[in-house]
């Protein structure tokens, strides 16, 4: 399970990667999206393989040992919801961006930007 | 007292002017004698609070400590001991006096009133906690924010360039010295293990530090150079005289009693620490000390601004007291080499608040320089009063005889005459002669004071210069009051400076009032451990120095020589340094690294995350061994995981490839769902239960952006090569970062378990405590109880670390007893993290989305009115997007 989940990290964060170095505002933001995706996984990733452990809720009489880590999971619980906060907010400078500028086009608006 | 009292007490002496300041700001502006009364309480209550604490535990009580963030080397720690309670009690005692002088200098001016205090309760706050913190960081801390109130200070007049110009000025400056102190400290901090000054002062009295090695040098350095910057050693001296731009009881206060002290204090507080053991300690401060003696001095005596003149004497001073310091690391008679230091600071402050008060007093009532003043003296009562007393300060300022100075000064020569003596370097005759030519300075400045403000007037002024109004006001409408208040512009300085004659006419005054401050007064005997009066002068090459100073001194005053102005070419310095930062350097840097193209930014990142890992093996792969912890599972248990993998992969790999953006969107939202499915396998159900909701509305979310902007993605790419190398490189860091850590072992925790064993892992703390507590009973050894894996422990063999929010409950004696845990009360452990045990960060999540919520609002609003944009579709309905948390 390890290196199934280190193959979709390393799969989310080289496409991210790339979609990220688009030269277009909604590609960038996707790739935005995939990273955080990548990244809880990679926090998840911490807490070892899952095989026969039980999800982090207590019982009578079960060994806490047979839990599994519960720290990368709250952790990863308050990343998503920030996370939907920035994606919430990225799409809404889209467009606010669409908007005034009339274009996605990192470029174009570099160099409008420089024109002012 | 105990110990925590004391600490709290003396956190309560310090905050208390900033307290008093902030509350001062509640008062209504024009009640101004409520307003000067609550804030007289701020440095009165920190003198009592001080004098309380020096009474019941007598001078140089323990260190107060309390934990505030032990692993960090944060704590409170303070030391009340001599050089701090007096560095405290001058600050304060100054302080009520300038807070008296400054009503007096603003006059009815209730508004710069209302803004003054609260900017010299902080610098007052700051200062005293510079003088009593222990701690190196709680002492960086206090020392930053005499930086910051000093700029609020002599940037008083906003309105004015140059004054804005001084501030900057004196902040950077200092500033930059302030983070070359926090370097030092912070390296001294680690290298030695000690965090604090006393512990610093028993590790090495005990040997345990290895002194004059290459890193308490390199330490010694960086102190000092904070030192020199703030006490405006050479060739940092320039922004002082710049600071003058101040309102003049600011400059008062900073010149005499406190900031530039602060420096001076510094080196006073590691002497015992570092002197005698680095022997860089006195060739690296004798010669910047005197020279800046000398040449402060020499600069003086050319100006013709009043605050000018007295700035420089304040530099030369500043130099002199360094230079005290630096001789202290010889012995004489197997004692340090340091005859009564803190009366050397003392003293300085006695001559030189007064003289700062009455400069600006007289400027106040006509002008600063020099040249208009001739025979200021017979304008009228009021000026014969304050020209007695600014005449009264300048005779100890020349270190007259019958003054404090005159002793004080004295014994400075001693210290020399000493070192000269125990090391027979003739070196020190330059020392002497440096010490010669700052007395002969000195007297001279005094000598044209008093020719110039005593001489026979030739003519009428003809009108009163106000050129000392810092309130920024038009002069016109200023108009002088008269009966105390009035005599407010001077009255403190005549109190101040009557203690120069005090304790230099009448015997034994000075050893009953301040002598016991003084913890060098013992190292020479001298004197017998009493403070000599002039009288008691020993024949010898001090008092030959002194005679010779003076002499030399008179005649240079009647003399045509230094009649000129000088301009101190270090004056070019910083505004050199600005020009090349901010019109070649800065821009340059930032052309090279502002970009402003988005890729440009992203892409070194990426560059430079993946150079990281390279660079963290050292380009070595053969480092990259496979763990054994990859693959643990059997083939059905791992089907679900692979099918899943599949899904995220896939999803990842078509996401750049595909062109049509609904698709895209679709692609995204799968992937998500597919992470929801793998956070499923992790036996995570409320990540995969959140991920799922928040799926569906971010998919929902991105539909609706679509469909309100065109379809304008480019059918062609570009740069695909260099985006796909960067892309596999990042995919393979982290494929590989994540897999190795996988097998890894984790950091144990400081807690411990039943069995004295360290917690393999955070998360098991959480697991042991998250369930509401359990009841005790006494049980024989470790079992389980309420599905909880309690820890049977002896109170008396508690570790300190184990469990710091477990009570334990000794039922009966010798018998064991059951460590409750004290956490949530909850069985889903990740619930009871994130609402109790991580309750404040929660909050904070909540927080960011409220604001997220609140930023698409706003930005989304339709603006009608403006019609600023003009856009195509229609967003008539189009409120804020539905946030589910």
């Amino acid at each position: 399970m390890n290196l199934l989940i280190a193959l979709m990290v390393g799969t989310l964060f080289g496409a991210s990667a790339f979609l990220m170095l688009d030269r277009e505002l909604k590609g960038v933001c996707m790739g935005v999206f995939m990273l955080g995706h990548g990244a809880n996984l990679a926090i998840l990733a911490v807490s070892g393989s899952p095989a026969g452990k039980l999800p982090p809720v207590l019982s009578h009489g079960v060994d806490i040992h047979t839990f599994v880590d519960p720290l990368p999971q709250a952790l990863i619980l308050t990343a998503i919801v920030i996370g939907f906060a920035i994606q919430a907010f990225l799409l809404t400078m889209i467009v606010i961006t669409w908007r005034r500028n009339q274009t996605l086009s990192l470029a174009m608006l570099a160099t409008e930007e420089d024109a002012h | 007292m105990q110990p925590e009292h004391a600490t709290w007490l003396l956190m309560a002496a310090i905050f208390c002017p900033l307290i008093c300041g902030t509350l001062s700001l509640l008062i209504p502006r024009p009640y101004i004698l409520p307003r000067l009364l609550l804030i007289l309480c701020g440095p009165i209550g920190a003198l009592l609070m001080l004098s309380h604490f020096t009474f019941h535990s007598g001078v140089g009580g323990a260190t107060a400590y309390v934990e505030w963030m032990p692993l960090l080397h944060l704590d409170i720690a303070l030391k009340p001991d001599h050089l701090g309670l007096f560095f405290a009690y001058l600050v304060s005692g100054i302080g009520v006096c300038i807070v008296l002088y400054a009503r007096g200098y603003f006059g009815k001016d209730a508004d710069s009133l209302f803004r003054f205090y609260p900017y010299l309760m902080i610098f007052m706050t700051a200062l005293i906690g510079v003088a009593l913190s222990d701690n190196y960081m709680l002492l960086m801390m206090f020392w930053e924010m005499t930086s910051i109130s000093s700029f609020l200070l002599i940037g008083w007049d906003r309105d004015i360039p140059q004054s804005v110009r001084n501030a900057m000025q004196a902040f950077i400056v200092t500033g930059a010295g302030g983070l070359c102190m926090l370097a030092g400290l912070i390296f001294l901090g680690v290298h030695t293990g000690e965090w604090t000054m006393t512990g610093m002062y028993h590790a090495v009295e005990n040997g345990h530090v290895a002194m004059n090695s290459t890193p308490i040098v390199v330490c010694f350095i960086l102190v000092f150079l904070g030192a020199a910057t703030k006490s405006a050693q050479f060739p940092f001296q320039f922004w002082l005289p710049g600071a003058m731009a101040a309102p003049t009881p600011v400059s008062a206060y900073l010149h005499s009693a406190t900031m530039v002290k602060a420096g001076v204090f510094i080196t006073g507080r590691f002497w015992p620490i570092l002197a005698e053991h680095v022997h860089m300690w006195p060739t690296v401060i004798i010669p910047i000390g005197a020279f800046t003696m000398v040449y402060g001095a020499y600069v003086a005596i050319q100006k013709t601004d009043l605050k000018k003149i007295f700035a420089y004497t304040t530099v030369s001073q500043l130099g002199l007291l360094m230079t005290m310091y630096g001789l202290a690391a010889y012995k004489y008679d197997g004692q340090p080499n340091l005859i009564w230091d803190v009366t050397q600071i003392l003293n300085h402050a006695l001559y030189k608040a007064p003289l700062f008060i009455l400069a600006g007093a007289i400027g106040h009532v006509a002008t600063r320089e020099l040249p208009d003043l001739k025979g200021f003296f017979y304008r009228d009562k009021q000026a014969r009063i304050m020209t007695i007393f600014l005449l009264l300060a300048g005779y100890g300022l020349a270190a007259g005889p019958f003054t404090l100075s005159f002793s004080a000064k004295e014994m400075f020569f001693y210290q020399i005459y000493h070192a000269l003596h125990e090391t027979h370097n003739p070196m020190f005759w330059l020392l002497v002669c440096a010490g010669i030519a700052t007395g002969m300075f000195n007297v001279a400045i005094f000598i044209r004071l008093f020719t110039t403000l005593m001489a026979k007037p030739e003519a009428k002024p003809e009108e009163h210069h106000h050129d000392d109004h810092a309130h920024g006001h038009g002069h016109d409408e200023h108009e002088h009051e008269t009966g105390f208040y009035a005599a407010l512009l001077w009255l403190p300085g005549a109190f101040i400076v009557s203690f120069q004659y005090i304790c230099g006419i009448i015997p034994y005054a000075y050893d009953t009032l301040f002598a016991w401050l003084d913890p060098s007064k013992d190292f020479y005997d001298g004197f017998h451990g009493h403070f000599p009066m002039t009288w008691n002068a020993h024949l010898g090459l001090p008092l030959y120095m002194s005679l010779i100073a003076i002499g030399l001194g008179i005649a240079l005053g009647f003399g045509k020589f230094l009649r000129g102005t000088f301009n101190d070419p270090c004056d070019h310095l910083y505004p050199g340094f600005y020009t090349l930062t901010t019109k070649y350097v800065g821009p340059g840097a930032f052309g090279i690294v502002q970009r402003g193209h988005a890729g440009f930014y992203v892409g070194a990142v990426l560059v430079a995350m993946v150079g990281l890992f390279l660079w963290s093996i050292g380009g070595d792969f053969s480092q990259l061994v496979w763990p054994e912890t990859a693959v643990t599972e059997s083939f059905t248990q791992l089907l679900p995981g692979l099918l899943l993998t599949f899904m995220v992969c896939l999803t990842a790999i078509l996401l750049p490839i595909v062109m049509n953006r609904a698709s895209r969107v679709l692609l995204l939202g799968m992937c998500g769902f597919s992470v929801a499915g793998v956070y499923y396998l992790y036996k995570a159900p409320d990540l995969a239960l959140t991920q799922l909701s928040i799926e569906i509305v971010s998919l929902i979310l991105f539909l609706l952006v679509l469909s309100l902007v065109p379809d304008l993605t480019p059918k062609t790419r570009k740069a695909v090569p260099a985006r796909l190398v960067i892309g596999i490189a990042v995919g393979l860091t982290m494929f590989w970062m994540t897999l190795s850590s996988t097998g890894v072992d984790q950091p144990t925790m400081p807690y411990l378990n039943a069995q004295g064993q360290n917690l393999p892992n955070l998360g098991e703390y959480f697991l042991r405590n998250s369930h509401h507590g359990v009841d005790t009973m006494a049980v024989p050894e470790s079992q389980t109880y309420g599905g909880i894996v309690t820890q049977a422990i002896d109170p008396n063999e508690v570790h300190a670390n184990d469990l710091d929010d477990a009570v334990i409950h000794a039922d009966k004696e010798g018998q064991k007893s059951v460590l409750v845990h004290h956490g949530g009360g909850g069985n889903n452990v990740v619930n009871v993290i994130l609402v109790d045990f991580r309750g404040f960060d929660t909050m904070g999540e909540i927080t960011v989305l409220g604001l997220a919520a609140m930023g698409v609002w706003t930005l989304l609003r339709r603006r009608k009115k403006s019609g600023e944009y003009n856009d195509p579709s229609d967003f008539e309905d189009s409120g804020p997007e539905p946030l589910k948390s």
